[in-house]
């Protein structure tokens, strides 16, 4: 595996931003920043850079990101409506119409905190991170694991940056377990349940697309590591 | 260059975007934090030294807790198998080899579903506010839209100002009896509180008054036999009843209303002396089918007349023990009534028709109360014939009636003349606590007992007693107090604007103006109290500018808040001692979970809303959960044969420090350690040990020297206080001698009815402990609580397995359910299993949760007791939108 | 070689259900799916004269608890395609469900509604007699769990001797061709077994499929 080769560290910087935004996207409640940095140029390059790849990807930034610039002049309201959204799908107190944690996903038992938030939890502490509100939280919300992610993506990219092929190897095999064993076994279902949800249409687009990079990601990181 | 790389090495048109995504990177890190109200969360942060070190994350631990059902008879042994705050496994209670002195304290399925109840993730996670309502009344309370608004999040501090200046500004226009504060003991913060600590802090509150589980027995106890203790008292213990040779059970069903071992106990009990067990009862339970030797079925509320009957066969056939109605009661007959007697009636004459020219022959009670009079000859002569010991008992869902007053007296009436009582196998109990294998113990108090958490908090400035009703129960009620609003008429009250005062008929009213309604303590009114059909319009009403609940789900209560504020389990509590229901067990739980998000204890709240509001410590002095539930175990005792106390629990001084607690040392008879680690103390039973109960055993053995509390120092047949304390003061009538009488609602209006002729009882169901657990899915699936109809009458009507009814009653509510026609319940009846969450269509006003109070109508009855067993109910297709059983359905939760 | 069977003493039994909570815990089964079913069976005639006085007769009810009876002669290991079904040598029968297709042969054979076909697996499941905790020197879950002790397990031939019982009864199917390990004592309030009363569980209660 080469370093400082420019397509591999366009390729980490990018997947690093990618991580981010998407955490943002979804992480936490919407506020008009949030939504407002996607009607921002550079930021479309970043992620535009893997609609070559996907041609699913690329219509579903595109339907994302055309959802926005729709309400551009009203983002005001559209981030009111969007914490409307947000609230009945991801917060509560009402059951909510999408479960934003991968353990309900992974045993049908409507609860969290199962043998799977600790197997991801695991993950976690091999890598020195714990989310921040451990112990009260649970530890598989899709905001987490995707902070997860860019954590290792930025330590990957810096790693990269400075020549350490070992922290390199190190950031990109244990964003490839993470994949493999958690974010990639839940999100299409977590993707799929935005279709039946009341107040899915927005978030339903951003799920899709988190779906669809990951997947992308993925194999990326195989031919990082590969090459 | 590999395929992907490739593309992007396209994609990026130039050096430009490379800068930008390294650009972007670091920016976006800022992103998230900006214009948020609150900080960011659902983030990863690097581990320091400062991380908690504790995490395990290989191998667990069993760990014990106090089980999360607040509201169960009962207490048993549950434990979880842990591995850092995740719970893996439930555990039978198998900390010890199974035996009949000392059996496992096996959970119930309730008790074993912890987990789904404690990390549900439906559960509440942070406060909440009703997007439409704004603190100050006015235009920004929207009232119309409680039960159906949206919410939405707010944080702790905004929650706590919202709340103390609501408080206080309500307090301050309106006064402080605009404050009603729902709900029942708060068993954390000190049990027997009715009310709302803080708001007795601030200048008090209307609370809420009356009796839930023991109908109209209490005030009849305490006239006739001169105590009453809900069955603590009078029962047998598990070891005393094996004594026994014949067991009486009026309405008794352990093995859906205490589940867990419960029944285990019972069916020994019954084995030791191959005791013979008769059941009076509508529905052939499955108590009795483990059980029973007989079953006299008896229709709802007419128990009274079945008695009477039976007291015309003792005395018509010379079986009643005369001995001991001689030496210990008066008013049986001529010769031995009270000299307090405002009449000359005695029940002997009565039974035999003297006064009213109606002999109360079996002939008489069949015709009332469905059985062959056959059946009650049979009945008189076993019961008068047997040798004994006798144990005649009766749970208080027969006296959850209209007059389960009069049936309250018949019982203790016909027991006396049976005479089992202050003998080892007898007994003569009567409550909520009589099918509970673990009481009664010698005094009432537990075999081994916690002592207290030493909270405390100020009284109650306007309702003087902290629990209302057991100081009207106890002869001691006093016109120039305050007791708030009774549990039927509470909503009904707050819609009307007036409410009863006791006395006869009610017929004192009051005028109430409700601007706040509270409930920060475990119970739930909405779901549980009668007159539920007001409910809703209660906490619509245009001048009730504020609500408040604690609460750990989005039950029917929360549902209708203003703010909810989300409560820890047990299972988060750092040490949470089990309330002994289980007079054998004193468990001690330890913290098996960590706080669930943002959850707080009752406990931390009231401190918090302390400070927001100034009250000092003087007044509230400030106790951590962990310092209040050690305080529980430095307290705690076992009973001694000579009938003292001694310490439990050896606690060091060094256990005092390793926990971070103060006290005193004290020396018990089991260490601190080993307390922890086998998570509690069971009692190691015995036949013979110190802890079998004998009721009244000093009053049997003399009478003289040891007189009851009543009047006249013997058992009063013929109480003529009771008759003039409920002139005085109670709701509805009574006779001074036991009289059954046809109640409004009862069976004689049902036989005569075309339409609302279906006798609801209102059962407790197994599948939950009243409204707790009641919305656990896989308990749905095991137990659907279909309405039970018997066969016939569903073939009569037009119902088939499987068909959905409407049921309503002529208040006005409405239920709609699925009907399971089985054969071995009365024809007449139908039941209901009662704790499901009220679920209101609000197309069709129609409650689609089936909550079992939707239909037990507001009925004004003694010192406010209740009708939970005696409605009568309209049944007939239902035809709104289709519904399905709850495993299927939509969770409660997920709103109107 | 000793055969496991279990002992199911209906006359004791209160129909709880600790037993199929107990085993839905251990064996972390989705909502629906039971390996053990709790069967409720009850009959009574009421006789109501022209005043409404009714009097019941011929009257009983009782509950029976069944999971998988790991037969001697097991149907669904006879009729296994892919041989994913085995029987140890203490007798406990189980599905491999690595090597399950998912066929439902087993399904279709087993006479007592043990196996069903999980809908998130696509696999066959059933009881397994908690094989894990015996060889540990436990015993199954759901015999742990009973609240009235009226469940338990061992030698199925020491069960018989030591217990008077029938291999099956209503609601039970009568088919016993499999001769399924198993022993329930009936009810003292119907000890004839006769078929004549009616199963109140609904539906749901006593369904093994996912929800």
């Amino acid at each position: 595996m080469k370093t400082y080769d420019e397509s591999v560290a366009v390729a980490l910087a990018g997947r690093t931003t990618t991580y981010k935004l998407l955490h943002a996207l979804i992480g936490n409640e919407p506020t008009v920043s949030t939504v407002c940095i996607f009607l921002n140029q550079e930021v479309y390059e970043v992620l535009d850079l893997y609609s070559n790849a996907s041609k699913e990807y690329a219509i579903a930034l595109n339907d994302l990101l055309e959802a926005i610039r729709a309400r551009k002049e009203q983002v005001e309201e559209f981030v009111d409506q969007l914490s409307i959204d947000y609230s009945r799908l991801f917060v509560g107190p009402r059951k909510n119409e999408v479960e934003p944690w991968e353990s309900i996903y992974r045993s049908n038992e409507k609860t969290l905190f199962q043998a799977t938030t600790l197997e991801v939890r695991k993950a976690y502490v091999a890598q020195d991170l714990i989310p921040s509100g451990y112990p009260n939280v649970a530890d598989d919300h899709i905001g987490i694991e995707l902070d997860f992610m860019a954590k290792l993506a930025e330590r990957a990219y810096e790693a990269n940056m400075h020549g350490d092929k070992d922290n390199l190897l190190k950031a990109l095999k244990a964003s490839m377990d993470f994949l493999d064993k958690h974010l990639l076994e839940w999100m299409p279902r977590f993707a799929e349940s935005f279709k039946k949800a009341k107040h899915g249409e927005f978030y339903g687009k951003a799920a899709n697309l988190i779906s669809l990079f990951i997947a992308i990601d993925r194999d990326l990181l195989g031919e990082i590591t590969q090459a | 260059m590999a395929e992907l790389l490739k593309k992007i090495k396209e994609s990026s048109i130039n050096r430009r975007s490379f800068v930008a995504a390294a650009a972007v990177a670091g920016a976006s890190a800022s992103i998230a934090l900006a214009g948020c109200s609150r900080p960011a969360e659902n983030t990863v942060t690097e581990t320091t030294e400062s991380s908690p070190t504790s995490m395990k994350l290989e191998g667990g631990e069993w760990m014990s807790y106090n089980c999360h059902t607040h509201s169960c008879a009962y207490r048993c042994h549950n434990r979880a198998y842990v591995v850092d705050g995740v719970i893996l496994r439930h555990g039978t209670g198998d900390v010890h080899p199974d035996s009949v002195e000392y059996p496992q304290l096996r959970p119930c399925i309730k008790g074993m579903m912890g987990r789904k109840i404690v990390t549900g993730v439906e559960r509440l996670k942070y406060p909440i506010k009703r997007k439409n309502w704004s603190p100050g009344g006015g235009a920004g309370v929207n009232p119309q839209l409680r039960g159906k608004d949206e919410w939405e999040r707010i944080s702790w501090d905004e929650a706590i100002d919202m709340i103390a200046s609501e408080y206080t500004r309500i307090r301050d226009t309106y006064g402080n009896k605009a404050f009603l504060a729902l709900g029942q003991a708060e068993g954390r913060l000190g049990g027997g509180l009715l009310g709302s600590a803080i708001l007795n802090a601030i200048g008090g509150c209307l609370t809420t008054w009356g009796q839930a589980s023991q109908g109209g027995f209490p005030v009849v106890a305490n006239h006739m036999r001169g105590s009453y203790s809900a069955g603590a008292a009078d029962s047998q213990d598990r070891i005393a009843l094996s004594h026994a040779k014949l067991i009486v059970m009026f309405g008794i069903n352990p093995a859906w209303t205490a589940s867990g071992g419960n029944m285990f106990n019972f069916l020994n009990a019954k084995k030791a002396n191959g005791a013979k067990v008769i059941f009076i009862d509508p529905y052939f339970s499955t108590t009795q089918q483990v059980l029973g030797d007989d079953w006299i079925p008896c229709r709802p509320g007419t128990d009274g007349a079945f008695l009477e009957a039976v007291a015309y066969e003792l005395i018509t056939n010379n079986l009643q023990n005369q001995e001991f109605l001689d030496k210990y009661c008066l008013g049986f007959d001529a010769e031995h009534m009270p000299p307090d007697a405002k009449t000359n009636e005695n029940f002997k004459d009565y039974i035999l028709g003297e006064y009213d020219g109606t002999p109360k022959t079996p002939e008489y009670a069949s015709a009332i109360c469905g059985m062959h009079p056959d059946k009650i000859r049979e009945f008189a002569q076993e019961i008068g014939t047997n040798a004994g010991p006798i144990a005649w008992k009766s749970s208080g869902a027969p006296a959850r009636t209209n007059y389960g007053n009069r049936y309250a007296q018949l019982f203790f009436t016909v027991g006396w003349m049976l005479g089992c009582v202050g003998k080892l196998g007898s007994e003569i109990s009567a409550g909520s606590s009589s099918p509970n294998s673990h009481l009664g113990t010698p005094g009432g108090a537990n075999m081994v007992a916690f002592g207290g958490a030493k909270y405390a908090y100020p009284k109650n400035p306007i309702c003087t007693e902290t629990r209302a009703e057991s100081k009207i129960a106890n002869k001691m009620f006093d016109p120039n107090l305050e007791y708030g609003i009774t549990f039927t008429e509470t909503f009904k009250a707050i819609v009307d604007g007036e409410y009863s005062f006791p006395s006869p008929n009610g017929q004192i009213k009051r005028s109430c103006d409700i601007r706040c309604i509270v409930r920060d303590n475990q119970h739930n009114p909405t779901s549980q109290q009668t007159g539920g059909y007001w409910a809703e319009a209660a906490f619509r009403k245009e001048t009730v500018e504020f609500v408040v609940v604690n609460e750990k789900y989005l039950t029917d209560d929360a549902r209708h808040a203003d703010i909810v504020l989300p409560i820890q389990s047990t299972l988060e509590m750092e040490v949470c001692c089990g309330a002994p229901a289980t007079a054998e067990f004193a468990l001690f739980g330890r913290r098996v979970i960590e706080p669930y998000f943002e959850s707080k204890t009752d406990a931390e709240i009231f401190f918090l809303l302390c400070d927001k509001l100034g009250i000092s410590e003087e007044v509230a002095p400030k106790m951590t959960v962990k310092q209040a539930e050690f305080n529980k175990v430095l307290g705690a005792t076992i009973l001694q044969a000579d009938g003292t106390r001694a310490p439990l629990v050896t606690v060091t001084q060094k256990d005092l420090d390793e926990y971070g607690v103060e006290g005193e040392p004290v020396e018990g008879i089991i260490d601190f350690a080993d307390f922890v680690a086998q998570g509690g103390y069971q009692v190691q039973r015995k036949d013979g040990d110190h802890f079998m109960n004998i009721f009244d055993k000093k009053f049997i053995d003399d009478p003289a020297a040891n007189p009851v509390k009543t009047t006249s120092g013997k058992y009063e047949i013929y109480s003529q206080a009771l008759k003039d304390y409920y002139d005085l003061c109670c709701f509805n009538d009574i006779d001074a001698l036991p009289k059954y009488k046809a109640a409004p609602d009862g069976y004689e209006q049902a036989k005569t009815e075309a339409d609302f002729k279906w006798q609801l009882i209102t059962m407790h169901i197994i599948r939950h402990a009243h409204s707790c657990v009641a919305n656990i899915k896989e308990l749905d699936e095991i137990f659907t609580n279909d309405l039970l109809m018997n066969v016939s009458d569903a073939e009569k009507n037009g119902f088939k397995k499987g068909d959905w009814v409407l049921a309503s009653t002529r208040e006005g509510g409405k239920i709609a359910r699925r009907v399971n026609p089985i054969p071995h319940l009365m024809p007449g009846v139908v039941i209901l299993g009662q704790g499901n969450w009220r679920d209101i269509d609000q197309e069709t006003g129609v409650d689609v949760g089936a909550n079992a109070n939707s239909v037990c109508v507001t009925r004004l009855l003694g010192d406010g007791y209740q009708d939970y067993n005696m409605n009568l109910l309209k049944i007939e297709k239902y035809s709104g939108p289709q519904l399905d059983v709850e495993v299927r359905r939509q969770p409660f939760t997920a709103g109107i | 070689m000793a055969q496991l069977g279990f002992y199911h003493n209906t006359n004791e039994c209160v129909g709880c259900k600790a037993c199929i909570i107990a085993c839905k815990d251990k064996n972390d089964l989705p909502l629906g799916e039971k390996f053990r079913k709790v069967y409720d069976y009850a009959k009574c005639d009421w006789d109501v004269d022209a005043n409404g006085v009714s009097v019941p007769s011929n009257y009983y009810s009782y509950s029976v608890s069944m999971a998988c009876n790991h037969c001697a002669s097991p149907a669904c290991m006879a009729v296994c395609p892919v041989e994913a079904i085995m029987k140890r040598d203490d007798g406990i029968v189980y599905i491999n469900g690595d090597l399950c297709i998912g066929c439902s042969s087993c399904i279709t054979a087993c006479p007592f509604d043990a196996p069903y076909l999980s809908t998130n697996s696509n696999k066959s499941k059933k009881c397994d007699f908690c094989m894990d905790y015996i060889d540990e020197g436990g015993v199954p879950q759901c015999v742990a769990a009973c609240s009235t002790r009226c469940l338990s397990c061992g030698d199925i031939d020491e069960l018989r001797s030591k217990h008077k019982g029938v291999e099956t009864l209503p609601p039970i199917p009568e088919d016993v061709s499999t001769s399924p390990s198993v022993l329930f004592t009936p009810s003292r309030l119907h000890p004839n077994c006769e078929a004549d009363g009616v199963l109140t569980s609904t539906e749901e209660e006593i369904t093994s499929a996912t929800i």
